[in-house]
């Protein structure tokens, strides 16, 4: 079931919420071993949390949204009293949390039911989830390829129906990455919309949460949830929540699909152009130096990446994941002026691109250049011109990030022989309804949907 | 700068910043970051060529996005 009638279910007393969390648990017992994407399973905490949404069904109280709706978390969320390990090595030496994120305590309001913690890429930096500590996260769809990144554990979890939503982050594009590979929907929403409190940090002037699900109605719900005013984290905008209502008779979208850099021949670029075309899409957008975009944000996450973790490199560099490691010495060496410069030419195409929303309300863009590929890959070929897979999975995602627009991967089945892959859609500031308007009347028609993964499938 | 630096440029670059940043690199290490620099620098040329328009007052940075 999908996470909307889990708890239409619960809430009508058909389906006890311990019913749920246990069927759940079963299946990560029974799966899990072919994927890996599950770090840490806290089966005592999602019973007690299931029991007391099956109590206050039981007292005739409303449980919440998301009632008895068994969820999961990448391993940088905060989960009381479990340490917080970012994928690596060294933060296992930290103390446990003291209480959760407040991303997954709003899903705990909203009655969700906490299953674990989630294999990720070492401190969020990569698009394959290979991780050297914690090996690597295995694609539902097959096995031999790769998940997708930084949030694969997330992704993979959710497509083998290990769980039945999933939180992630995105700073360049590991919501968006791992949902193209898995074939399913996620949203990295307007940055500072949602807060980050409890979420381990990588680069504080780009870093992202946001859900996985699915269905529309599910991440709609699981985006409503997580919204809220959090006074203790300063990165958070000050804007009410703007609660998502998926209206079937709202007004037609004007989209276009974006061109130059984002257009191309291959699969990734069909979907694209499979998905402007069902939205109505009659012009092609040019977005303003999207290279220059892509180049601003790789240079601000390798210097702040870099200088967050200078102390541990320094004295403990042995410990880093390699393939994390000598990209953060890296960053640590990038020269001030680079990165001021980074940050103004930001400045300059976020106004630019401001203008674009004037035009269009949904803009269209492949979300990776390929669907997954196999574990292990170290190359890829991109408008033939052969690059490192790992920096360049996330070319089409890092320039929408680095400008903080809201952004929703929607998965295309069957686009490569039996893979799936995602295509952004794309809007101005705070617009997310615009997303998921679009989004539903993609599921409506059947050209966007995420079936679990066959080998998974009951 | 309109291009990424020559390898014996980036290499000279890494060795020197290195202990500066209080960083020890073994040779083996520092192989692999001057590699790994390397592809900072050419991914890096768009946004150091980019034209920035030359403003009395220029915007305060941050990370807020622009509104239409």
């Amino acid at each position: 079931m999908i996470a909307v009638e889990i708890a239409a279910a619960v809430k009508s007393r058909k389906l006890a919420a311990r019913e749920a969390a246990l069927a759940a648990l079963a299946r990560i017992a029974a799966h899990d071993g072919a994927i890996n994407a599950f770090t840490d399973i806290t089966r005592e905490r999602a019973l007690a949390e299931a029991d007391a949404v099956d109590a206050a069904v039981a007292r005739g109280e409303d449980p919440g949204p998301l009632a008895g709706v068994p969820f999961a978390v990448k391993n940088l969320f905060d989960l009381a009293g479990l340490t917080t390990r970012a994928g690596s090595r060294i933060e296992r030496d930290a103390q446990p949390a003291a209480e959760d994120a407040f991303a997954v305590a709003q899903l705990r309001r909203a009655g969700a039911v906490c299953l674990g913690a989630l294999n990720m890429d070492e401190y969020a930096y990569g698009f394959t989830n290979e991780n050297f500590h914690d090996g690597p996260v295995h694609n539902p769809h097959d096995p031999a390829r790769i998940a997708g990144g930084s949030s694969g554990g997330s992704g993979a979890a959710l497509v083998a129906g290990l769980a039945a939503i999933t939180l992630g982050t995105d700073t360049n594009g590991s919501i968006r990455v791992p949902a193209s590979l898995c074939g399913i929907f996620g949203l990295k929403p307007t940055f500072g919309r949602l807060s980050r409190r409890g979420a381990f940090p990588f680069v504080a002037s780009l870093d992202h949460v946001g859900p996985f699900a699915r269905d529309i109605a599910s991440l709609a719900a699981t985006y409503d949830a997580m919204a809220g005013c959090d006074p203790a984290d300063h990165a958070q905008v000050r804007r009410a929540p703007e609660p998502i209502g998926l209206n079937p008779m709202a007004p037609p979208l004007r989209v276009a699909r974006l061109g130059g850099y984002f257009a191309g021949e291959g699969p990734a670029c069909m979907a694209a152009d499979r998905v402007a075309a069902a939205l109505g899409a009659t012009e092609v957008a040019e977005f303003p130096d999207p290279a220059a975009a892509r180049a601003a944000a790789f240079l601000i996450t390798a210097s702040e990446g870099g200088s967050l973790h200078l102390p541990d490199l320094r004295v403990r560099a042995a410990d880093f994941d390699p393939n994390t490691r000598d990209r953060l010495l890296a960053g640590a060496l990038v020269p001030a002026a680079w990165v001021h410069r980074a940050e103004e030419v930001r400045q300059d195409i976020a106004r630019r691109a401001a203008s674009l929303f004037i035009r269009f309300d949904v803009l269209v863009a492949p979300a990776t250049p390929a669907a997954a590929t196999p574990i292990g890959q170290k190359m890829i070929t991109i408008n033939g011109e052969s690059m490192p897979l790992r920096p360049n999975l996330g070319i089409f995602t890092q320039p929408l990030s680095c400008l903080g627009l809201p952004a929703l991967a929607v998965p295309v089945p069957e686009a490569d022989g039996p893979l799936p892959i995602g295509v952004q859609l794309i809007a101005a500031p705070w617009r997310e309804n615009f997303l998921f308007s679009a989004a539903a009347s993609l599921e409506a028609n059947g050209l966007c949907r995420a079936p679990l993964a066959a080998s998974f499938a009951e | 700068m309109t291009a990424a630096p020559d390898e014996a440029v980036i290499a000279s670059y890494v060795r020197a910043a290195a202990p500066l940043a209080g960083l020890a690199l073994d040779p083996e290490r520092e192989e692999a970051v001057i590699a790994a620099f390397a592809l900072v620098c050419r991914v890096a040329a768009p946004a150091l060529a980019y034209s920035l328009p030359r403003l009395a007052e220029p915007p305060a940075i941050s990370a807020v996005p622009h509104e239409p």
